[in-house]
């Protein structure tokens, strides 16, 4: 096939005319469109700018200054790294392959962005491997997941943050692309402790990704290991791959005479008024691609400010003008599609773009690719003919989001004695940017290094309560939760420890916290004698098993849902943690250290019990799209597992297990209901 | 591509004063190049200008590889078009959309016109490669440059768009074999 293909492309090069095709490109050729000359003055003027730049300096011609910013720059981390190995405790182990946390990885990628602080001791590493496909493959476009293992050393720590990221970068011989260089393609985290483990993750690769990948360019996969709040990493390690992505699905071309969008109609029409009875817009549009492959497009929609201009040069830029947005995959080159916006999704960046009097435009785009992943902007545009209106309740944004404590069991001052000692918290909540928030409440202190406060789960050292779920319609709650002295002392640095409450939000970008309070009217004291950790001494069987699910195994809807789910245990020390999330199908059930999707925690006692879970799945949240990279063929699973001791002290893992009778199948795709 | 090429390209990487052959070589392919796939003039002229200020501030890592300087510049001009349209472009009124959705019809006057008629509904990436082909003359190592594929990719693309540009004047009843 190759040859002839080949053979008829040397018969066009040659001029022949031997078959109908050869003859139709004779006849192009000879059909050549007219075109206007361009004007003298013009040209000459384009001319004189050209030729009338100054000639380069040395320095210059052989970009000398980014070497020596790179080499600068590498000499002050080389500083760092020489100062952390120098402090660094001498029992720490090396990496299994030379892969220690090199700035010289920073220098080989001089566009990347600028990284956050970086602080390093010798005894932090990462490496990567990729286990499939086999790098330096042609991908097939059937390929959908790159498949790579982060091993990894934690010291500087008590626990972190492993980011793998994959993204496309362009040949750097060729012309600056400016923020082309770095198109995100996916990014994972997973939750590593102080130690030295292995995560296997599954980072997306599909075709709507592929067809964004302008020619030439490669992929680069990166593994971070970043402190809990993001603010600081401690080892790093770039990989560039040299996957080829097939011709065929270089689909994402933009030709803005074709891409076409109209608004067929809008419900409720221009002056409708969305509540909280009455939360949807429903947008029915008539729509034409250029793209050969339809299935690359997604309609974005979303409400914005009727004011706006409604333009911008990137999806990335167009994006943030929008609030309540979503998307709806295309089935054909064109038709009609109806994309339903919700007022319920909107957030605090929705109503703060409507204007004085509540306004918001209909705005709608066209994107090709991931739409997680820089997708082209093919056709973006507001509509200010159509707007709606937000009920005033909607709107009332009288005071910021608070939270403080009002009243807490047992009385401040106590020494916690042994065993378990059950909290009853009262947190008085004022939360006006948002329907819902997420409260956390517990003990924390702010003696000990590190007391950066995690957005959902406050303070990083913390003995606290389960996440439960406010209203802004109450203004009171009392949240109950247990702490022992044994963990008290283990986890928490301060001979005094606190009351903390932390009030955050989901959203697409990840959690917000919108308040938090430690307050030292609140204290309470904890024996200061060391506590040795208990969890070597178990004596088991430790174990869970789910018992029943509001969500039976199968197929999930095509919309927002919960799934409570109880856990019966069996525990044979003291006090561990009961580990509830999605994972893929084919994890392995004995390796506890697979990423969770959506993980949730909750502290246990010894003996046995039950507790109940609440796990959320939604379509269109960045969750939802990180559970859909891990699912195969649409199917995920449930991991359980019983983690003894907690960050900061030595970890031990009980139980482990992918139970094979809770599988649940995503819908086919992540759209709106029509 | 001529043989002093290589020289030129040299020559201008180390003074900018010396870019003035290489554009009087090509300015006027790529105005009517970017005139052909944006039928703007004005716009022809700012891609235009935006093409060789970014090639001449890329030149110090322009690195020749035995292809004509052209390609190179094609390949900028191309990405100049997506850029400005990105940038600049105002929402098109849909008026035409019935135009859109048709084949055009023949013109007036016979068999060209039918072939500019069947080139204008083809998919852009068609179009594409069809243009730089045998509207601009580069030969087929040029346009696989200009893509970033390969030879044997373009013949296939070339090969593809030509049989549905051959349907499309089948739809305008105006098959091929008519005019051998």
């Amino acid at each position: 096939m190759s040859e002839d293909r080949d053979d008829w492309g040397r018969r066009l090069d040659a001029g022949e005319t031997t078959d109908v095709e050869l003859r139709l490109a004779s006849r192009l050729r000879a059909a050549r469109p007219a075109s206007p000359p361009l004007p003298h003055h013009v040209e000459a003027a384009l001319r004189e700018r050209l030729l009338s730049q100054p000639r380069p300096s040395l320095w210059q011609t052989l970009n000398l200054r980014w070497w020596a910013a790179t080499a600068a720059s590498g000499l002050v981390l080389a500083l760092v790294v020489a100062a952390f190995m120098v402090l660094s405790r001498p029992d720490l182990i090396s990496p299994p392959t030379a892969q220690p946390a090199a700035p010289d990885s920073v220098a080989a990628l001089p566009t990347w962005p600028a990284p956050t602080p970086f602080q390093a001791s010798a005894g932090d590493w990462v490496t990567l491997t990729v286990l499939a496909p086999a790098v330096g493959a042609e991908l097939s476009p059937d390929v959908e997941v790159v498949t790579v293992r982060a091993d990894y050393r934690l010291a500087s720590a008590p626990s972190a943050r492993l980011r793998l990221e994959l993204r496309s970068r362009l040949d750097f011989d060729s012309t600056d692309w400016g923020s082309d260089l770095t198109n995100l393609v996916d990014r994972q985290f997973v939750d590593v402790v102080q130690g030295t483990g292995a995560s296997t993750v599954a980072l997306a690769l599909d075709r709507k990704t592929l067809a964004r990948f302008p020619a030439g360019s490669e992929l680069v996969l990166s593994a971070h290991l970043l402190g809990d709040d993001g603010a600081v990493y401690f080892a790093q390690v770039f990989e560039t791959l040299s996957f080829t992505a097939p011709d065929s699905l270089r689909g994402c071309v933009f030709d803005p005479a074709r891409d076409r969008l109209e608004i067929v109609s809008v419900t409720p029409g221009t002056g409708g008024l969305l509540s909280e009875t009455n939360p949807r817009v429903r947008v029915t549009v008539r729509y034409q691609l250029s793209v050969p492959q339809p299935e690359l497009v997604t309609l974005v929609g979303g409400l914005a400010n009727p004011a706006w201009s409604g333009t911008a040069a990137t999806t990335h830029e167009w994006l943030p003008n929008l609030g309540a947005f979503m998307a709806y995959a295309l089935p054909n080159a064109s038709g009609t599609a109806t994309l339903d916006l919700y007022s319920w999704y909107a957030s605090e960046a929705t109503r703060g773009i409507a204007d004085e009097t509540g306004r918001v435009a209909v705005a709608l785009a066209l994107v090709c690719g991931n739409e997680m992943a820089d997708p082209l902007l093919l056709y973006g545009r507001l509509y200010p003919e159509h707007t709606v209106e937000f009920a005033p309740e909607l709107l009332r944004r009288a005071a910021p989001d608070a939270v403080s404590v009002v009243a807490a069991s047992p009385a401040p001052g106590l020494e916690l004695p042994a065993g378990l000692v059950q909290f009853d918290v009262t947190v008085a909540v004022t939360l006006t940017s948002a329907p819902t928030a997420t409260l956390v409440v517990g003990l924390g202190d702010d003696a000990r290094a590190g007391t950066e406060v995690h957005p959902r789960s406050g303070p990083l050292f913390a003995i606290g309560s389960t996440p439960v779920t406010v209203t802004a319609a109450e203004p009171r709650v009392t949240v109950r939760f247990f702490a022992d002295a044994d963990r008290v002392a283990e986890q928490l640095a301060g001979r005094e420890v606190y009351v903390f409450a932390n009030l955050s939000r989901q959203t697409e970008s990840g959690w917000v916290r919108l308040a938090h309070t430690l307050d030292h009217d609140f204290h309470y004291r904890h024996a200061p004698a060391a506590v040795a950790m208990r969890c070597a001494a178990t004596a088991g069987p430790d174990e869970a098993r789910i018992t029943a699910a509001s969500i039976a195994p199968g197929p999930l809807p095509d919309e927002p849902v919960v799934i409570d789910i109880d856990v019966d245990y069996t525990l044979s020390v003291p006090a561990a943690t009961l580990l509830l999330g999605f994972t893929s199908p084919a994890a392995d059930p004995s390796d506890p250290s697979r990423s969770l999707v959506d993980g949730v925690t909750v502290i246990i006692y010894g003996g046995s019990g039950r507790t109940q879970f609440s796990l959320t799945y939604a379509p269109d949240d960045p969750l939802g799209w990180l559970l859909r990279s891990v699912a195969q063929d649409d199917v995920v699973a449930l991991r359980l597992g019983i983690r003894c001791g907690v960050p900061g002290g030595e970890t031990r893992w009980l139980f482990s297990d992918v139970p094979a009778e809770y599988r649940y199948t995503l819908p086919a795709r992540a759209t709106p209901a029509p | 591509m001529s043989a002093d090429e290589p020289e030129l390209i040299q020559r201008a990487q180390r003074d900018p004063r010396a870019f003035g052959p290489l554009y009087d070589r090509y300015v006027r392919r790529i105005h009517a190049f970017v005139y052909r796939r944006t039928g703007d003039g004005t716009l022809a002229q700012d891609v235009t200008s935006a093409t060789f200020e970014k090639a001449l501030q890329s030149l110090p890592r322009y690195r020749w590889r035995g292809l004509s300087f052209g390609a190179w510049l094609y390949r900028i001009a191309r990405n100049e078009i997506v850029q400005a349209y990105r940038r600049d472009r105002t929402p098109t009124p849909l008026l035409d959309w019935q135009v859109l959705d048709a084949p055009a019809a023949p013109g007036r006057n016979g068999h060209e016109d039918a072939l500019h008629a069947a080139f204008a509904v083809l998919p852009d990436a068609d179009r594409e490669v069809l243009t730089l082909r045998f509207f601009e003359d580069l030969d087929s190592a040029e346009v696989a440059e200009v893509l970033g594929v390969s030879v044997s990719a373009v013949y296939v693309r070339v090969h593809r768009a030509l049989k549905r540009l051959r349907t499309e004047l089948e739809k305008l009843g105006q098959p091929e074999a008519d005019h051998v």
